[in-house]
């Protein structure tokens, strides 16, 4: 059972873009402040403003993530500003404070994970304000009591000291010494700088967009970190302290008689062992782990949100320039615009490029950029939450007991999702339609090739338990004989059923492109619909694809020896579409592997998978074939029967696959059994159970006669909802029943046969633990 | 009350070794050191004030015994990682590095010797001797199945060795001891990031989190042993420290023997076999031999 670190965002997709951002906020509003104080702005002499991007990360990320913008940007600015290095100290209290308050009241759920009201934003600003000025008055405090006396520098020197000075000895005398002003100096600068700070910062996150968490912690469990954000600190805070010793070893402030080497100073030491301590107290006592569920919760919503991104963002095949230079500038995989901005702030320094009129056109490139990043992460975001939403329509539909108006949603949601105008929603006994027609405004065609003609799409649901039944096939091809649309969508359960294929060429020669998708193949058009070019490089795709099965090309070969290869070919597309919509950190175990066909395509998608068959002479096959594919170290091979093991011992999966398992069973009793210890292997949050289930199966013209279960499908399917409660689960049927008839002269394929002919029905089930 | 701190860094630095053994077969050896090596150096960071520049020359000696000792550490793990090896079975042999630091002194840095620094070598080596036979000798195969362990532990020896010898050798060039140790961590912990960071940083989320918490609690022990020693170093003599030090592997013996008679950790830090009456007198015979050899050998 795993038991190790819980990384709470994702480093390239979720972090690094935040970092960059802040890191960009602090440089340049540090420098548009020193700016103003040269150009004499009276406001300006009160402020500091390098810390925005602090607080701006601090709060999306936590407070670790935060303390590394605030002593990465020290570490820039330190090279520019003369006694910026000590103050990095500040910029490590302020990230904690804010990190740790927003964490508590919950301040990137209110006001990034869902639109941000008025009164969210004062209670924030005034939490975040009161905390944060506190933390770095006091960190300021200690920097300067440390340091003044080294360097022979009076505690009240400036104009605002005399004057909080003055202010002392009015109300409060005692509190009007040296020493006691310079606190109060310290804090009341402090007070002044954090408004605006806090201001800018809150309104930053308001604009930022970011996927939920969708966990429920505790107060406790809010303030958690992970331990990359500790580990990230430390080696920033080293290189921080590595430059501090090489390019500032000795400072002198405004007013000092002499310069000191401030890194020598016990005191300042004992100051700069501060952050560590912290990050050692935080890491033993606070870190998360994988050893309790709220960590668990944590790192699967990760992984899930990693893999909803990766799901829009990296799909090679159907990039597009556009589309890259977007996520390469702000987002993304390659963040060049970022990181590109952020390095040339230094590296003007070190060219001698470092002008006024430099500095004034960078700062205003870097806002625009971070500008940009904002309303691109927007898009990105916004388009992922609606094709969730869609995505759970379409799962709504195929669900085995469907909610009501789930035909009229997901009718809905196609129409939408290829724009145009569309007609109202026909619901027919057989078949529910819409009529789309494509204009220029159309999502498809506005960019595609024929612009110039309008185009009728129609979208079908096979409404008779979501089959193609001989009634729909009549209206379909009715629909194409009168309406004449370019392109049938026809959605249903049974879309590979080869008895379909004659009706389906009939329809082509009519001049219509019929396209029957299955629940996988739906989703895809989801997905592709997002954008123009993606779409017609699905459309393509899919002709493709159905030009061949037409022409009989897409049964996989029979050979007489599979290798490792060629079993993971024989996956079911279904489960194929799952695995590669699953994050590959994640664990899957394969029920009743046989010779190891999902197992071996989990492992070549990069699973970790566990694999128990126990049948001996298919364990063998199966062991011998993950140690052909080369990924034995991700592979545990059991020779058991998963009924008779307790399966939480090998950890928790997000899939749990049992193919052609279930039908072995000899009762209704033993059926239970098995549905029960699947249920609990698929405790994980927002596991998946990819069952297909074998029906009326006939070995060589006569029944099985090794006692196995003989049940319909209803008595399958109610048997399903006593074990997977729809509060908490939902169960689709994906593909089937389809009847198949398999011969297998040639020996075995991706199992060891009964017979040498199975005529069978079967349907292949998704059940998905609910959000 | 300094012989006390010397004592109190002695019984650290056990108590590391010891946390190091109940961890080291939860996770990969390499990863082990990766962490050790960067996170030794990430304590010593906020002292940088206090390092000064060194010529290339000493630059380059430390980066080559920084390479050889981050490495060395990975052996060390799988000594401790070999189960039924005891602490006390290995301390004999990690002694083995006083003898190479003799050779080294005598061979590199040309110094003098004496008959009771060889007679001090002899009895440590004799006292691994010892060790290796506490299991009855039947055949050679068998002779290195059961000693795999103090093989790795020779390994660490040899290249722990190397330190001494480069901090006598910059210090008589007239470089600062500090500067010194801290470079040779910096170029430690360089060298190991180079080469295993991917799979270190990976093994986070794989390895047991709590091994992980354990790594660094030793390594915060070892830090404080090192500071508490120096501080020590500085109110009394070397004459007097060392041999406090030297008692290390006296107490290692009477842990084991209390632990064994608690019932405590007999699976991950002592194995339930290996304290037979054989066993139990060759290793006491082997630690008495081996702390009367280093106290030879340190005499003046």
């Amino acid at each position: 059972m795993l038991r190790g670190a819980v990384q709470r965002f994702n480093l390239i997709t979720e972090t690094l873009p935040v970092l960059l951002i802040g890191t960009l906020l602090n440089i340049v509003g540090r420098y548009l402040c020193e700016f103003a104080q040269s150009h004499h702005v009276e406001i300006a002499r009160f402020l500091f403003l390098d810390m925005v991007g602090t607080a701006f990360s601090a709060i999306v990320l936590g407070p670790w993530w935060g303390a590394i913008v605030g002593i990465f940007s020290a570490t820039i600015n330190g090279n520019f500003y003369s006694n910026f290095f000590p103050f990095g100290i500040v910029n490590v209290c302020g990230a904690l404070s804010w990190g740790y308050m927003a964490f508590a009241l919950r301040i990137r759920e209110q006001l990034s994970e869902r639109p941000a009201s008025i009164r969210q934003l004062i209670r924030s600003f005034l939490g975040l304000f009161l905390v944060g000025a506190f933390a770095c008055g006091l960190a300021s405090f200690a920097v300067e009591i440390v340091l003044y006396p080294p360097m022979q520098r009076p505690f009240v020197q400036d104009a605002w000291y005399e004057r909080v000075q003055h202010l002392l000895r009015m109300l409060e005398p005692r509190l009007s010494t040296d020493g006691w002003t310079l606190f109060w100096g310290a804090l009341s600068r402090e007070f002044v700088d954090k408004t605006l700070t806090v201001f800018l910062a809150l309104i930053c996150v308001a604009c930022f967009d970011a996927l939920s968490d969708g966990t429920r912690p505790t107060l406790e469990q809010r303030i958690r970190v992970d331990a990359l954000s500790i580990l990230c600190f430390t080696i920033i805070y080293g290189a921080y302290l590595c430059f501090a010793r090489i390019f500032r070893p000795t400072i002198k402030f405004t007013g000092g008689v002499h310069a000191v080497d401030w890194l020598t100073y016990p005191s300042i030491i004992a100051l700069l062992y501060f952050p560590l301590i912290l990050a050692i107290v935080a890491f033993f006592f606070q870190t998360l782990d994988q050893s309790d569920e709220y960590g668990r919760q944590v790192e699967s919503s990760r992984l899930r949100r990693r893999a909803l991104v990766r799901r829009y963002l990296t799909r090679d095949s159907w990039r597009f320039f556009g589309d890259q230079i977007n996520d390469q500038v702000t987002l993304g995989k390659k963040l060049y615009g970022l990181i590109g901005g952020v390095a040339a702030w230094p590296l003007s320094k070190i060219t001698g490029l470092h002008t006024v009129d430099f500095g004034l056109t960078y700062a205003g490139a870097a806002l625009a950029l971070v500008g940009y990043s904002f309303y691109q992460n927007r898009q990105i975001i916004e388009s992922i939450k609606r094709l969730n939403a869609d995505a759970l329509v379409l799962r709504n539909w195929f669900d085995i007991r469907p909610p009501p108006k789930a035909t009229e949603a997901a009718l809905k949601v196609f129409a939408r999702r290829l724009g145009g105008v569309s007609s109202a929603e026909y619901i027919d006994p057989s078949l529910a339609y819409i009529v789309v027609e494509l204009d220029q405004r159309s999502v498809v065609i506005s960019k595609g090739e024929n612009s110039k003609q309008p185009q009728i799409f129609v979208v079908g649901l096979a409404h008779s338990g979501k089959l193609m039944d001989s009634a729909a096939q009549a209206l379909i091809s009715t629909i194409v004989l009168e309406i004449r649309p370019q392109v049938v969508f026809a959605i249903c359960s049974d879309a590979t059923d080869p008895s379909l294929l004659p009706w389906i060429n009939k329809v082509w020669h009519t001049g219509a492109e019929l396209y029957l998708m299955d629940w996988s193949s739906a989703e895809r058009f989801l997905e592709a619909s997002d954008r123009p070019k993606m779409f017609l490089a699905y459309l393509a795709q899919l002709r493709v694809s159905t030009k061949a099965r037409l022409a009989g090309g897409t049964r996989l070969e029979e050979v007489e020896q599979l290798d490792y290869a060629d079993l993971a070919r024989r996956s079911l597309p279904g489960l194929s579409h799952v695995l590669e919509r699953i994050d590959s950190d994640h664990l899957v175990m394969d029920l009743g592997a046989g010779r190891g066909r999902h197992t071996l395509h989990a492992l070549q998608l990069g699973f970790r998978v566990i694999a128990i068959e126990r049948k001996k002479e298919a364990y063998q096959d199966l062991t011998k074939y993950i140690i052909d594919s080369g990924r034995s170290e991700f592979a545990t091979a059991l020779l058991a029967d998963y009924a008779d093991i307790d399966l939480s011992m090998y950890g928790r999966p997000a899939l749990v696959i049992a193919t052609g398992t279930l039908q072995h069973v000899t009762s209704v009793l033993e059926l239970r059994t098995h549905l029960e210890k699947l249920s609990f292997a698929g405790l994980e949050r927002y596991a998946q159970i990819y069952i297909e289930m074998l029906f009326d199966m006939i070995f060589d013209d006569s029944k099985p006669i090794d006692g196995r279960i003989d049940i319909s499908p209803d008595e399958f399917e109610s048997e399903l909802h006593r074990f997977f409660l729809p509060t908490e689960w939902q169960i689709m049927r994906i593909v089937g029943p389809i009847k198949r008839s398999q011969l297998f002269c040639q020996g075995p394929r991706s199992f060891y046969p009964p017979a040498k002919r199975i005529d069978l029905v079967s349907i292949e089930y998704l059940i998905i633990h609910s959000e | 009350m300094h012989v006390l701190t010397v004592l109190l860094s002695v019984w650290f630095n056990i108590g590391a070794d010891f946390v190091d053994k109940l961890i080291a077969r939860t996770g990969r050896a390499k990863d082990f050191a990766f962490w050790t090596n960067v996170i030794q150096f990430m304590l010593l960071l906020p002292l940088v004030g206090l390092v000064t520049p060194i010529p290339y020359k000493a630059l380059a000696l430390c980066a080559s015994v920084g390479a050889i000792t981050a490495y060395g550490r990975i052996p060390w793990y799988h000594a401790l990682a070999v189960q039924g090896q005891g602490l006390s079975r290995l301390t004999p042999f990690v002694r083995l590095s006083s003898i190479f630091v003799l050779l080294g002194a005598i061979f590199i840095l040309k110094e003098p010797n004496s008959p009771e620094r060889f007679v001090g070598g002899g009895l440590i080596i004799l006292a691994s001797i010892i060790v290796l036979l506490d299991e009855p000798l039947t055949t050679v195969r068998k002779l290195l199945e059961t000693n795999r362990a103090p093989l790795f532990a020779i390994i660490f020896a040899i290249s722990s060795s190397a330190v001494p010898l480069l901090y006598k050798y910059l210090v008589n060039e007239g470089l600062n001891l500090f500067s010194i140790y801290f470079y040779l961590k910096l170029f430690q912990a360089t060298f190991i990031m180079l080469s295993s960071s991917h799979g270190a940083i990976s093994s986070l989320h794989m390895t047991s989190f709590v091994a992980f918490k354990l790594i660094i609690f030793a390594r915060i022990l070892q830090t404080c042993a090192a500071l508490f020693y120096l501080y020590a170093l500085t109110r009394i003599d070397l004459s007097v420290a060392e041999p406090i030090a030297a008692l290390g592997p006296f107490f290692i013996i009477v842990t084991e023997l209390l632990l064994r008679w608690k019932n405590v950790g007999l699976d991950k830090l002592i194995s339930r076999e290996s304290y037979s009456s054989r066993s139990a007198t060759a290793r006491a015979l082997s630690v008495a031999l081996a702390i009367f050899g280093l106290l030879l050998m340190l005499r003046r």
